[in-house]
């Protein structure tokens, strides 16, 4: 009994102790990325020049519903954030080139992690990164039907910057000005991930790896070279 | 009932007296354990590296986080960011969290004219590491290296913005004013190393 319990306390401390390192982080790594990427593209140019925010990417705007002020930069920063969030939306950010867009996504996630997600076609379907960033199903062909917990794609940040530009309340301008921003924030995420590997094929195991928890689920994902076939040949 | 020998943890005498000796120690580890999740307020000291005089008006900023979701599928929320401004004496206090499921908080200290301090990163040796030893502690002095035109300022604005991922004009105002101006000064270098490449 003693030893069980030394055990039980041992386990559980190593357990909790585990320092999780995330290399494209939501919090840290996605919005610095978006940071750099948006000051190498000058985008202050364009805001300047062509929409009058003669503050650039500080300009600060404020959300409608919500009345927190942001700068630009921060907004799309914050969308680069947000893509991970609730849970599920990850397990749309992975495409592997080597499949038809139809059939890009991963599907190596754990059987529970789907359950949870809810993502087993056709009930609740899961979208490859290009299609979740774009809302287009192939090359030119958009989906027919809109894409469920997703509204902030390339295709709506283009809407939100539509409505914003014709919205005559200076409120519910900015207000699209922020979703405008976001929206693109969050596309952004979607092609910083494209330059992880474990993105760009189907390998979800990665990020099990991770936290230490893949032999949990799957033995043979620090091994099983099929998944690496792709980029082996 | 032996009332007395069940809650006589010292004695040892007893199996049941040996196992609630365990159970004690136990509940004590779990204790400990939801305690090291709470953060109870604390203050410092800003001061200049080379003199050793106390900065007015350095920002102190502190950020804690919660992490959820499944594993693979993680996410981080803001639970709580405060900022505040060190006085004549380079003092400073910051309130606490109490919260077991909180994680280890993010806190940066800026002065404009000296390099950034941060408790999970190191300007000045290129480093990321947390400074467990202090990353929470009370009756620290904090001293801040003069800041050299050769940094970069892109790099500062990153360093500075690194994860601070609640911040807004509304709840942090003398960061996000900061942060502007930081952001339009490393601009600035990113457009000046540009025309340099094209020239």
């Amino acid at each position: 009994m003693k030893i069980l319990i030394m055990l039980l306390v041992v386990t559980f401390l190593s357990l909790i102790t585990i320092e999780i390192c995330n290399s494209f982080d939501d919090s840290k790594t996605h919005p610095d990325l978006t940071r750099i990427a948006i000051k190498n593209a000058h985008i202050s140019d364009y805001l300047i020049n062509q929409l009058g925010f003669l503050e650039g990417t500080e300009k600060q705007l404020t959300t409608y519903w919500f009345p927190t002020s942001k700068t630009i930069l921060t907004w799309l920063m914050q969308g680069s954030t947000d893509e991970d969030s609730p849970t599920c939306r990850a397990s749309n950010h992975f495409h592997d080139p080597l499949k038809a867009w139809t059939e890009s996504y991963v599907t190596d996630s754990p059987a529970i992690i789907q359950a949870w997600c809810r993502d087993v076609p056709p009930v609740w379907p899961q979208y490859p990164n290009i299609t979740w960033a774009t809302g287009y199903e192939t090359r030119g062909v958009k989906l027919t039907t809109p894409m469920d917990r997703q509204d902030m794609n390339w295709d709506n940040a283009h809407g939100y910057f539509y409505s914003a530009l014709t919205e005559t309340d200076h409120y519910k301008r900015d207000d699209y000005f922020v979703k405008t921003f976001r929206a693109l924030g969050q596309v952004m995420h979607l092609l910083e991930d494209m330059a992880v590997p474990a993105h760009v094929r189907n390998d979800f195991q990665s990020h099990l790896a991770l936290l230490s928890l893949s032999l949990a689920f799957d033995p043979t994902a620090q091994i099983n070279v099929s998944r690496y076939q792709g980029e082996l040949s | 009932m032996a009332y007395g020998k069940f809650w006589d943890f010292n004695s040892g005498y007893t199996k049941r007296g040996s196992q609630m000796k365990f159970i004690k120690t136990l509940s004590n580890v779990l204790t400990l354990l939801l305690l090291s999740g709470c953060y109870s307020g604390i203050s410092g000291k800003v001061v200049d590296g080379v003199n050793g005089n106390p900065l007015e008006g350095a920002l102190v900023l502190t950020q804690w986080t919660t992490t959820s979701g499944l594993p693979g599928l993680t996410h981080h929320s803001v639970y709580k960011i405060e900022e505040t401004e060190t006085n004549k004496e380079g003092k400073f206090s910051i309130s606490g969290v109490y919260n077991p499921f909180v994680d280890p908080p993010a806190m940066v200290i800026y002065k404009k004219g000296y390099v950034p301090w941060r408790n999970d990163m190191d300007f000045m040796n290129h480093t990321w590491e947390r400074y467990d030893d202090i990353i929470w502690k009370n009756g620290i002095t904090y001293r801040l290296e003069h800041w050299k035109s050769e940094y970069q300022i892109l790099r500062l604005d990153s360093f500075v913005g690194h994860g601070i991922i609640g911040s807004s004009f509304n709840i942090t105002p003398i960061y996000s004013k900061i942060m502007s101006e930081l952001s339009r000064e490393s601009q600035l270098e990113v457009d000046k190393s540009k025309q340099m490449k094209v020239r």
